[in-house]
C-alpha cells in the first residue's frame, strides 16, 4: 500500500531525498556506538569521524573569518598591494621593526601651513611609500587637522618623551650598574630583567619558511629542502585549515611551545613564512639543521 | 510529469461545456504551479542537505585519518 503510493508519487529528487535521510540515520545510530567506543577509547578512528561529521554537518562549511580574509586578499591583490606573503626577508624585518627615523620634524607638519615667502623654495622631496605597516611617520596619519594638533601628532610626541625618558633612565642605570659591578656577581646580572641582554632575550625572533604538501597520507615534517622546512599534511589546501597542524608539527620539532610560533605570511599558500619568539636565528637554523 | 501535463491538456481540450473548460483550466494551472513549487522545494533541500552531507563525509574522513595515522 504504502509501496504502491511511493511508486506513484516519487520522482528522483524525492529519492535522493530519502537517501540522504538514510545517510543521516546511519549515521546517528553510529554515533551512539562511538559514544559507547569513546568510554574506552577516545581517540578511535570511528569515535573520530562520527564526532567530527556531526560537528561538520552543524557548523557552517566555511566559517566568516575566513571568507573575509580570502575576499580581504582578493581585493588587495587586485588593488596591487603587496601581501606579507609575497615581502622579501628584508621587506619584512621592515614590519617587524619600523624606521620611525627622526621625529623631529613632525612639529614643523602640524604647523598651520603659511604662504610660501620665496617662489623659488624647493619642493620637499617625495617620499615612497613603503609596504605595509610604517607607524606614524606614514603621511596620511600625520596628516595635521585644522585648528591644532592631530590626535597622531599627539601620541608621536608623546613617544617621543617616552623615548626620550627611557634613554635618560638607561643611561641612569648604565651608570649605577657601572659604580656597583664591581661588588655583583655576574650570574646575577643574568636573571635581571632591567638590564639591556634580558630584553634581547626577550625580543629574539627568528623567521621559517615552510612548503606544505597536501592531501598526503599522514602529518609530518620530510625535511629541509632549497631553505624550507617540507612537510606533508592530511588536510586539502582550502580555508588554511593545515595552519595548526604545521604549526604543531614545527613546535615539537624545534622544541617551542605553539603559541611562540606565528604565522606571517602565506595563510592560504603552500609556502608558509613562520615568526618563531624566543629564538633567535642561528639557534633556530641549528635546531633545523638536526632535522 | 510530463505525460500527466499531455493528458490533462488533451481531456481539457476534449470537453464539450465552455464553463467546465474554464474551470478546468482554473486546477490545471493551479496543478502546474503546485508542482513546479514541489519540484522547486525539494530540489533546493536535496541539494543542501547532500552538500551538507557530502563535506561532513569528507572532512570526517580526513581527520578520522589524520588521528590514525599520528
Amino acid at each position: 500500500m504504502i509501496l504502491d503510493w511511493v511508486w506513484d508519487n516519487f520522482g528522483l529528487l524525492e529519492y535522493l531525498l530519502c537517501i540522504e535521510l538514510v545517510v543521516l540515520l546511519a549515521a546517528a545510530f553510529f554515533y551512539q556506538v562511538a559514544k559507547l567506543i569513546a568510554r574506552t577509547h577516545r581517540q578511535d578512528p570511528l569515535v573520530k569521524f562520527y564526532r567530527v561529521f556531526w560537528q561538520s554537518f552543524f557548523s557552517s562549511v566555511t566559517s566568516i573569518r575566513d571568507l573575509d580574509l580570502m575576499q580581504m586578499e582578493q581585493m588587495a591583490r587586485a588593488r596591487g598591494v603587496a601581501m606579507v606573503g609575497d615581502m622579501d626577508t628584508n621587506q619584512l624585518s621592515r614590519l617587524d621593526a619600523p624606521d620611525l627615523g627622526s621625529l623631529d620634524g613632525l612639529d614643523e607638519i602640524a604647523k598651520p601651513a603659511s604662504p610660501p615667502s620665496d617662489m623659488d623654495e624647493t619642493p620637499p622631496p617625495t617620499a615612497v611609500k613603503p609596504i605595509g605597516r610604517t607607524g606614524p611617520e606614514d603621511e596620511d596619519r600625520v596628516r595635521p587637522k585644522k585648528g591644532g594638533e592631530s590626535r597622531e601628532l599627539k601620541y608621536a610626541r608623546l613617544q617621543r618623551e617616552k623615548r626620550e625618558a627611557e634613554t635618560e633612565a638607561a643611561e641612569n642605570r648604565a651608570e649605577a650598574s657601572d659604580r656597583i659591578a664591581v661588588t655583583r656577581d655576574s650570574s646575577e646580572d643574568r636573571n635581571r630583567t632591567d638590564l639591556p641582554h634580558a630584553e634581547i632575550k626577550r625580543a629574539a625572533v627568528s623567521r621559517l619558511n615552510v612548503r606544505i604538501v597536501p592531501m598526503k597520507e599522514k602529518d609530518r615534517i620530510v625535511g629541509y629542502q632549497d631553505g624550507e622546512i617540507v612537510i606533508d599534511v592530511v588536510y586539502a589546501p582550502e580555508a588554511g585549515q593545515a595552519n595548526g597542524v604545521v604549526i604543531d608539527l614545527i613546535s615539537s620539532q624545534i622544541d617551542v611551545r605553539p603559541y611562540q610560533i606565528a604565522l606571517i605570511g602565506g595563510h592560504y599558500k603552500v609556502r608558509k613564512t613562520f615568526q618563531v619568539s624566543g629564538l633567535d636565528q642561528p639557534t633556530l637554523d641549528a635546531r633545523i639543521a638536526a632535522i | 510529469m510530463f505525460d500527466d501535463f499531455q493528458k490533462i491538456l488533451q481531456a481539457i481540450r476534449e470537453l464539450p461545456d465552455p464553463e467546465r473548460v474554464a474551470a478546468a483550466n482554473t486546477a490545471f494551472v493551479t496543478w502546474c504551479v503546485a508542482n513546479v513549487v514541489r519540484y522547486l522545494v525539494t530540489g533546493v533541500v536535496v541539494w543542501a542537505l547532500g552538500r551538507r552531507v557530502l563535506q561532513a563525509v569528507f572532512a570526517a574522513w580526513r581527520e578520522a585519518k589524520r588521528t590514525g595515522s599520528t
